[in-house]
């Protein structure tokens, strides 16, 4: 392989470590307060709100039903007025984030659902404002499952991304497609791949890591 | 301290709709230790949790301090929740913080400035005997030693009411006697009002001024511990006080034959099996 090949192989890594990441940060950005939303709202919650349940959830799942090409290419009109443009790693960046959001709020909501009842009770006896219950009780109490979701995301979006490349987000996505699809490079291709399993398995590694540095329930 | 009146409360599952509590009134003095008593699913988690208002009486009215929670706007009700102590059968100790964090938890809850804090946090695992314990995370406590952070916790923000939900149903005989000999001190030392519910009439012999009985969602008898206990007035107290009693009948009884066509286990359901369901069915989830 040709230090040129590296370099462009180094560069798509690059991308889409920065793809996944960072869409996965306004992902989680977005989806968090609608999956507290969800939790707070739904029946028997602290909010119980029917409606706004009712709404909230149908967007979530609108959104999570459209398969994530589809969403890519219906977004292009958007994508280009927030980024200008609808090709290269930034305009990736906003179908990958609107894609990740309803996946992480879904995740949210089943992480708080697993925080035990009681200690909602017990924080309420103990006069906790909701916005209270929320920042000193749920979230922390569900931080080693919230970590473990992040991870979860994480790892999807680098399936999601490199779809992305087919359409000109960049990353390995892309140069995958190039020297796949259209001529094929065997060598590139083997090394495309190698290089987003092992990319996968530090997501993981990495999360489970940290879940269990957080995790105190023994 | 603690005022009911009519209080009642009922549930609607569904189409179902079950009847918690029945007019239930009661008056718990100032300094005074209160017992309730009553089988499982007599309603006793309902009466202390609609206390403070977790969960809302149907009818009634309820007085903490002579003030009327039911008239409160929530964030009064909040507000006036943070006078009024809980503890729980299951503790319910934050996994996520160590004992200092969770004994610190309510006074971060109203913005106490950080040394108030430290100081406070310090008195209190000093009274419960878990200073060197501070720093360690709940997981790692015997059942005992959770109770006692979840009564300095409790104890933080010095209320004038201590609520107990059967504290003691998860311990050993030995580890309830010292919680509750604990229960006794702090009442004693701070004047503390306290209302414990219990189906263990060891616990209210052990440290109640007063009990009253529940069943099915009432009040069948009321008055001193010994007048109570020496001279019970209903059948239900005289088998709560009794509970061996259950046992007895079931294999003496005749239609409870040991052969082998019925299986002792199963004439003993049939005694107890309305509690039984009773009491699963009043699991929260
Ligand atoms: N949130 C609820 N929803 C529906 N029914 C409830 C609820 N809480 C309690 N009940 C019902 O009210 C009745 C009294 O329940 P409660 O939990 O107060 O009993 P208990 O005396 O505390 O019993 P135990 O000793 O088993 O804890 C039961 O029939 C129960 O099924
Ligand atoms: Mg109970």
């Amino acid at each position: 392989m040709s230090e040129s090949m590296v370099h462009m192989l180094g560069g798509g890594l690059l991308e889409t470590v920065l793809m996944t990441f960072l869409s996965g940060l306004i992902g989680f950005l977005l989806g968090l307060p609608v999956g507290v939303l969800l939790f707070l709202t739904r029946p028997g919650g602290i909010w119980a709100h029917r409606t706004a349940y009712q709404i909230t959830s149908v967007v979530v799942n609108a959104f999570r039903s459209v398969p994530f090409i589809i969403l890519i290419v219906w977004m292009i009109p958007f994508t280009r007025a927030v980024v200008g443009t609808s090709i290269g790693m930034f305009a990736a960046l906003v179908p990958l984030s609107v894609g990740a959001a309803p996946f992480v709020a879904r995740m949210v909501e089943n992480s708080l659902l697993e925080v035990p009842h009681g200690l909602i009770e017990a924080a309420r006896a103990m006069g906790a404002t909701p916005i209270q219950i929320v920042w000193k009780v749920l979230l922390p109490e569900a931080l080693p499952s919230l970590v473990n979701s992040a991870s979860i995301t994480l790892i999807a979006l680098v399936g999601y991304s490199a779809m992305g490349g087919a359409v000109g987000a960049g990353g390995l996505g892309q140069i995958g497609y190039q020297y796949g699809y259209v001529g094929y490079d065997a060598a590139v291709m083997n090394t495309v791949l190698l290089l987003l399993v092992g990319l996968v398995f530090f997501i993981q590694w990495l999360g489970n890591t940290i879940s269990r540095s957080v995790d105190h329930r023994k | 301290m603690i005022t009911l009146e009519h209080i009642s409360k009922s549930f609607n599952i569904k189409k179902a709709t079950v009847q918690a509590l029945r007019d239930v009134s009661l008056r718990v003095n100032e300094g005074e230790i209160f017992g309730v008593i009553g089988s499982s699913g007599a309603g006793k988690s309902t009466l202390i949790r609609c206390i403070n208002l977790l969960e809302r009486p149907t009818a009634g009215k309820v007085f903490v301090d002579g003030k009327d929670l039911c008239s409160l706007s929530s964030r009064q009700l909040t507000l006036a929740r943070r006078d009024i102590g809980m503890i729980f059968q299951h503790f319910n100790l934050l996994s996520s913080r160590t004992v200092y964090e969770n004994v610190a938890f309510p006074l971060e809850l109203n913005q106490t400035p950080k040394e108030g804090i430290t100081k406070r946090v310090g008195e209190l695992l000093a009274l419960v005997g878990l200073t060197h314990k501070a720093q360690e995370y709940p997981a790692r406590l015997s059942g005992g030693q959770k109770q006692r952070v979840a009564i300095a916790r409790t104890l933080a923000n010095r209320p004038k009411v201590l609520l107990c939900d059967e504290a003691t149903s998860a311990l050993d005989p030995e580890t309830t006697m010292s919680i509750l000999a604990l229960l006794k001190d702090i009442n004693r030392q701070f004047g503390i009002t306290i209302l414990l519910i219990t189906h263990d009439m060891h616990v209210v012999k052990a440290i109640c001024n007063r009990v009253a009985v529940l069943s099915e969602g009432q009040l069948i008898e009321e008055g001193q511990v010994k007048a109570v206990f020496d001279h019970p007035r209903t059948e239900i107290t005289k088998r709560l006080l009794n509970p061996a009693s259950i046992f007895e009948s079931a294999f003496d009884s005749e239609d409870a034959p040991l052969d082998n066509e019925v299986e002792p286990i199963d004439a003993l359901s049939g005694l107890i099996g309305k509690n039984a369901t009773e009491k699963n069915g009043g699991e929260h989830v």
